[in-house]
Formats: structure tokens, sequence, C-alpha cells
């Protein structure tokens, strides 16, 4: 009998690094208009210095772009917005707003590239609604540490964190997506948000060993509104890895 | 509870026509929230809010009859 000889790398330690959150409350709240605006209100260019930084350089890997915009509503109405990419419309969508209510945009932008302009604009259809926060931040999606090998035993998300941390305004957290690990491209229905160890895992070309829950498996290239009485922002947020440890292995 | 519908369109829509499909959608579901088109996809997706609610699954399975559903709550999905 021929055994094969696995060929395994040296123990990896993958840190993550997180850009600070970019984040504005206007002075003096904007207010919307009644139709949809030429220039959308709130835009950012990706930049390389708002991307993570990694101890390792993966072999791959996507970008996952949160931007938050908030504001209030005097008079109950509808707020519509439409998220564009490089000018173009990526998607549209509408809120119900009750009267004297704060609400908040947290829209995701899937997989966007360094110099790509992200926008939102928004309008209302009361003349006395209004803007008055945004923010930005970039995570990280769909890891490759190897190209080869993608075997990875183990694979340990040994430091995990919840992104953004919002700050402005009067901050609340409305909810908060979790990371999904995949092996061999196939979703293996477990989720996690705290350190959390695995045997083995298989990065596939499509999803790496990893996709995180808003962005990408919901809500990927859309928006969520959310409203509330006193917070302002009222957002979402993902837990996210902020160390992976692992080995590779591979059999000829 | 969200609700996506597969509207088979990848049309970009117009602020008239967003301003029309809102008015439209709100009548007939009176418990959405906000909703969201994908010109990319065709996706239509519908927000009701956190809890989930099996008669607005009907409701909306009665009123997009034949178009491919995904219902999520928080992070779990069904598919059919």
């Amino acid at each position: 009998m021929v055994r094969a000889t696995p060929v395994l790398t040296v123990r990896k330690v993958l840190n993550i690094t997180y850009q600070s959150v970019q984040e504005t409350l206007l002075g003096t709240p904007e207010t919307l208009p009644t139709s949809e605006p030429a220039t959308p209100q709130v835009g950012y260019t990706i930049a390389s210095g708002d991307l993570p930084s990694f101890s390792i350089t993966p072999y791959s890997k996507q970008w996952l772009a949160y931007i938050y915009v908030a504001g209030k509503f005097v008079t109950a109405g509808t707020l519509s917005w439409r998220m564009k990419k490089n000018g173009s419309s990526v998607r549209p969508g509408t809120a119900s707003v009750a009267a004297n209510t704060y609400y908040t945009i947290s829209a995701f932008f899937s997989n966007p590239s360094v110099v790509d302009v992200l926008e939102i604009a928004l309008w209302s259809n009361q003349t006395d609604s209004n803007w008055d926060y945004k923010a930005y931040k970039i995570l990280f999606n769909r890891p490759i540490l190897m190209n080869k090998p993608r075997l990875l035993l183990p694979c340990n998300f040994t430091g995990m964190d919840n992104r953004p941390v919002l700050t402005l305004g009067n901050p609340s957290v409305q909810a908060t997506g979790v990371c999904i690990p995949y092996h061999d491209n196939k979703y293996l229905y477990y989720n996690f948000t705290s350190p959390t160890n695995f045997t083995s895992l298989y990065a596939g070309s499509t999803y790496g060993f990893m996709i995180l829950q808003y962005g990408d498996y919901s809500k990927a290239n859309d928006a969520t509104a959310n409203t509330h009485a006193s917070y302002r922002p009222y957002y979402v947020r993902n837990a996210v890895p902020t160390q992976i440890v692992m080995r590779g292995v591979q059999v000829d | 509870m969200i609700v996506t519908v597969d509207t088979g369109g990848k049309q970009d829509l117009t602020a008239s026509q967003i301003a029309a499909l809102d008015s439209k959608l709100r009548s007939r579901l009176p418990k959405l929230l906000n909703w969201s088109y994908s010109p990319l996809t065709g996706e239509l997706v519908l927000g009701f809010g956190d809890a989930p609610d099996e008669t607005q699954i009907a409701d909306i399975e009665a009123k997009a009859e034949g178009l491919r559903k995904r219902v999520e709550f928080l992070g779990a999905v069904r598919e059919w």
C-alpha cells in the first residue's frame, strides 16, 4: 500500500486590523428634497487607506462597504433612497417613517474596489424631513489565505469583534450579523459571533472559508432602514474576525 | 421578517416609478415597513419588521403566485 504524505504549512496567524470608522454628524441638519436629487447627499470614494490590513497578505479576498445615513422625520411620511456605485443605480428603496422619529439607513455594498464611488441619494414625500449623520466602514469577506493548499486544518477564529462601532449622535445597535463558515463553497448551516474553532475548512474559489451575513449572505448590495424614537443612528453591524489561526495541508 | 420575491425583471426604476410601486405595495401589503428593488437581479425585498409573521408570508404567496420566494428571520433563511 502506498501512503500519500501530507504537506503541512507552518501555523499561520492572520491578524486583521480594521481602519477607524469615518463618521460625520452635521451641526445643522440638511432638509431632504421631495424629489430625487441629481447629486446624492452622501458619497464615499474607496481609498486604499480605508481597507483593513493583514499580518499575512491573503491570496484572495473581497471587501464589503457599510455606509450609514440617518436623520429625522417631523411629519410621518415615506423615505426614499437610491444606492449608487460609480454613478449607476444599484438599488432603490423606501421606508415608512412615523412622525418625530429618527431613521437610519444601513447600506451594504458588495465587493467594491478601490476608487469606486459609493453614494446614497435620499428624498422624502414630506417637506420637513432631514438628514444629519453619515458613516462609512470597509470590512473584509470571502478570504482565501493561500492558493495552495486550500484545506485548512485547523481554522480557528481566535479573535472576533463587532464592527463598526458608531459613536456620534445617539447610537444604538439594531442588529448584529453573524460570520458564516463555508467549506468547499458549501453553506454549513452554522454561524458564529464569538471565537470559534473548526477542525477543518476548505477555502473554495467562490466563497473562501467565511462570509459575513450583512452585505453577502443577506442584503448584498442592499440597504435596510430602521426607525427609532430616540436612537440615531440605530444601525446594523456585523461580527468580524480579528484573528484567525490556521495551518494548510496538501495531500498529493 | 424579510421576504424576497424574484420579479423576473431587471429594469431600473425612476423616482416616479419608485413612488408608484411604493403606493401599490403599501396598498396591497398594509404591514409593509420598507422595501427595495435590485435592477441587477430583479429581486424585490419586502421588510415587515423583526417578528416572523406567517400570515404575511401566506398573503405574499397568494399575491406573488409563481414567483420564487425567500423568507429571512434575523439570519434564518427559508427558501422555496
